[in-house]
């Protein structure tokens, strides 16, 4: 057995019919499976100009090549979509346990076409799969839902549990679909996908096992990553208030060389994402104050307030998902918090943090962990929620919202309780709440009046926490990436770990790269880019950790692992031409959807337009219209539209892959 | 006669566990649980056999386990 299970499970909600479709082999050599099996998919059965909340919208849940199969840090699932968000491709990777569910169910993927008429669920089990009726599930919150949904179908095996809050049901689009009781799939609005289509939960309990080709090999693979990664630990005397120091260090040299990702495992394993809350402050990474803010804004007490050592004291233990060696989650009791209206949540992680704290200038931690367990049950994506709620407080700042449009509220920086009183209304979709459920970019042209300078997006997705500025890829892959403003596709602090250069022959050897104030756009800068990006690809395609991406390739081996799975004898360049074809049948995706990816250039504020005037990238204005065709040019689209040109999809092999009605050109 | 043959249960070698937790996995009777914390500094979810009674000794547990961290005993 190759990793995968050669076969996709397809419901029609609308008829409620099961297909199960077999994959040609040939699929899984040119694209894998997750993300690559997902764009295969998509591509060749929505019809461009599908309303993506329409019943010709299909909804898939992909498992990755990798999972299940022995090899670590692989057990990640992707939810994939035409975005309502974005108009375009739509993708959100999750952990947890479910990813190895999909495969135990003896598909690859699920896909959900057609929309029921009442709400449901789908159960799966070794006898194959069914649809029930989820009335009585309607309207809970997506944690309450998975506890029922695990109590309804509590046969011999615990299945996991995917659902959809409130927030996916009333069709928001910043809607995320939870699993492990708040992990969360949680960008392009794919929880609204679901909704749409009125399909509350997917409930796994199968139990077909899943191989690699060679187990013995892969163990030890496996083995050597352990090793590493146990022995890498941080000193018991460090404490968090000494990341600012950090930061700052991290700001000053003005040339930056390749760094060994163990480092990162060694954070990761006490702090999680966290361990950026106040790091990225000071090195400028961090965006304050709805992008407008720097350091200069931002005092002692707002260190000390976010200080990540609070949140660890709240762990009652460590969470890792499937496959995970490294444990970056934590569950965090928080039975302390607003009377004790929650006992736990999910340690909120860095972007969390981040949204709901300094680009709102709020440093009540306890009052972040409470936000991240309504949103968690909510089912909102925490990143654009916290986005949408910084556009609020800055158009009313500036005098665009008053007490009369806020229902009373005084949205002002830092107002802790009025932000947990709008987050509560963006999720019932109430009042002011009922404007803002649908992101930054609607909400402006439903507020008008200016406000559009105040919304913070790139294709209508709000932007992660990590400015651009001081990481110009990042800033690439904001504005020219088929799912617009996503911090997880490629970056250049990503590649310095990578270690790629020492795998891949078309890449030059890493040397010490210049800092944004000294960047000059490049097509070496976007070969680069292209190659990170190509890689996370391959990390999507398998059911990869970004974190164990962060490791670098000489630690995770996805490409040792990946030939031990299937038996194939690829070299990296082979698999990297993988990643450039999963990346392209992305792309190719918003081009037979119409999409307009001009559109996705980022907002001028986080371009550097006008540019900061204290902090870590005073002065910087990214070049990014120089960056974007140079960075189209490097995969082979067209430089002004992102089109993937008609010979490089020929070159790629793609257009064996298309069927005879959507073929491409 | 009847041979009391007696069941095999995993046991875990938590110096060399990852709490990856793919044993619970692929428990197709799910009688692991992941929620033994006093192993390291950082309070990891351990595996541990929850449930004597549903073990039926299958061992896919101790085969698949990529560290080989369990032996049925």
């Amino acid at each position: 057995m190759k990793g995968y299970m050669g076969q996709v499970l397809v419901v029609d909600l609308s008829t409620g019919e099961f297909d199960f479709q077999k994959i040609d082999d040939s699929v899984y050599e040119l694209l894998l499976s997750g993300v690559g099996l997902g764009a295969y998919y998509l591509y060749n059965n929505i019809p461009s100009g599908a309303d993506p909340l329409g019943p010709d919208n299909i909804l898939g849940f992909t498992s990755g090549l990798l999972t299940g199969t022995g090899s670590f840090m692989t057990g990640r699932w992707m939810a994939v979509c035409k975005s309502p968000l974005t108009g375009g491709w739509g993708d959100a990777n999750c952990g947890g346990n479910l990813a190895p569910a999909i495969k135990q169910c003896g598909v690859d993927a699920i896909f959900f076409r057609g929309t029921s008429k009442t709400p449901v669920y789908l159960y799966v089990d070794k006898k194959g799969p069914q649809l029930k009726d989820a009335t009585h599930l309607w309207g809970k919150d997506a944690i309450e839902t998975e506890q029922l949904l695990i109590k309804e179908n509590s046969g011999k095996k615990i299945p996991a549990v995917a659902t959809i809050g409130p927030g996916g049901e009333k069709l928001s689009l910043i809607a995320g679909i939870s699993n492990d009781q708040g992990r969360y799939a949680a960008r392009s609005g794919v929880g609204a996908v679901m909704g749409s289509k009125r399909l509350k939960g997917v409930v796994l309990a199968g139990t077909k096992r899943v191989r690699g080709e060679q187990s013995d090999e892969i163990k030890k693979t496996s083995k050597i990553f352990a090793n590493k990664v146990r022995k890498v630990n941080l000193p018991r005397l460090f404490k968090g208030g000494l990341f600012p120091i950090m930061g700052k260090l991290m700001s000053m040299p003005k040339k930056a060389g390749p760094m060994d990702g163990m480092l990162t495992a060694m954070l990761l394993k006490k702090y999680g994402s966290i361990m950026n809350n106040t790091l990225a402050i000071t090195n400028g990474d961090s965006p304050l104050k709805n992008w407008a803010g720097s350091v200069k804004d931002y005092d002692k007490k707002f260190y000390k307030g976010i200080n990540p050592d609070k949140s660890i004291k709240r762990e009652t233990q460590k969470y890792h998902c499937n496959s995970c060696i490294i444990g970056c989650g934590g569950i965090c009791d928080i039975k302390d918090i607003n009377g004790g209206e929650f006992k736990h949540t999910h340690k909120p992680e860095y972007e969390t943090v981040c949204v709901f704290g300094g680009l709102l200038m709020n440093k009540d931690y306890d009052a972040i962990h409470y936000i991240n367990e309504l949103l968690n049950r909510g089912g909102l994506d925490t990143i654009s929620t916290g986005g949408v709620v910084a556009f609020a407080v800055e158009c009313y700042e500036n005098g665009i919202l008053t007490g009369v449009e806020t229902d009373g509220l005084e949205l002002t920086w830092g107002n802790t309780e009025a932000i947990i009183a709008l987050v509560k209304k963006i999720i019932a979709r109430d009042g002011i709440g009922d404007i803002l459920a649908d992101g930054v970019r609607i909400a402006a042209q439903k507020i008008g009046k200016g406000s559009e300078k105040f919304a913070i997006h790139a294709g209508g997705q709000e932007l992660p926490m990590h400015d651009p500025k001081i990481d110009p890829m990042l800033g690439v892959v904001y504005s020219a990436d088929p799912t617009p403003g996503r911090h997880t596709t490629s970056g250049g602090l990503y590649y310095k770990f990578s270690s790629l250069w020492e795998y891949v022959s078309w890449l030059p050897k890493q040397k010490k790269a210049p800092k944004a104030d000294e960047f000059i756009p490049s097509s070496e800068e976007a070969l680069k880019n292209k190659a990170m990006t190509a890689y996370k690809m391959l990390v999507d395609g398998t059911g990869s950790c970004y974190y164990g991406m962060l490791t670098g390739e000489q630690h995770l081996r996805l490409f040792e692992y990946l030939n031990q799975v299937t038996g194939w004898n690829k070299t990296p360049d082979d698999y990297m031409e993988i990643g450039i074809r999963i990346q392209t049948m992305r792309q190719m995706f918003n081009a037979r959807q119409k999409v307009d990816m001009t559109q996705f250039r980022m907002h001028e504020r986080a371009i550097g337009n006008p540019p900061l005037k204290n902090g870590p990238v005073k002065g910087v204005t990214l070049r990014i219209d120089e960056m974007i065709p140079l960075y189209y040019q490097t995969w082979g689209w067209d430089e002004k539209s992102g089109r993937p040109k008609d010979e490089t999809v020929e070159k790629l092999g793609l257009n064996n892959l298309l069927s005879e009605s959507y073929t491409y050109g | 006669m009847t041979v009391n043959k007696q069941k095999k249960i995993p046991l875990f070698a938590y110096e060399i566990c990852m709490a990856c937790k793919d044993c619970v996995a692929v428990c197709p009777l799910s009688c692991l649980i992941a929620d033994k914390t006093d192993i390291d500094l950082y309070q990891k979810a351990y595996p541990r056999l929850g449930s004597y009674n549903e073990c039926n000794g299958c061992s896919i547990c101790a085969k698949d386990c990529p560290v080989e961290a369990i032996s049925m005993v």
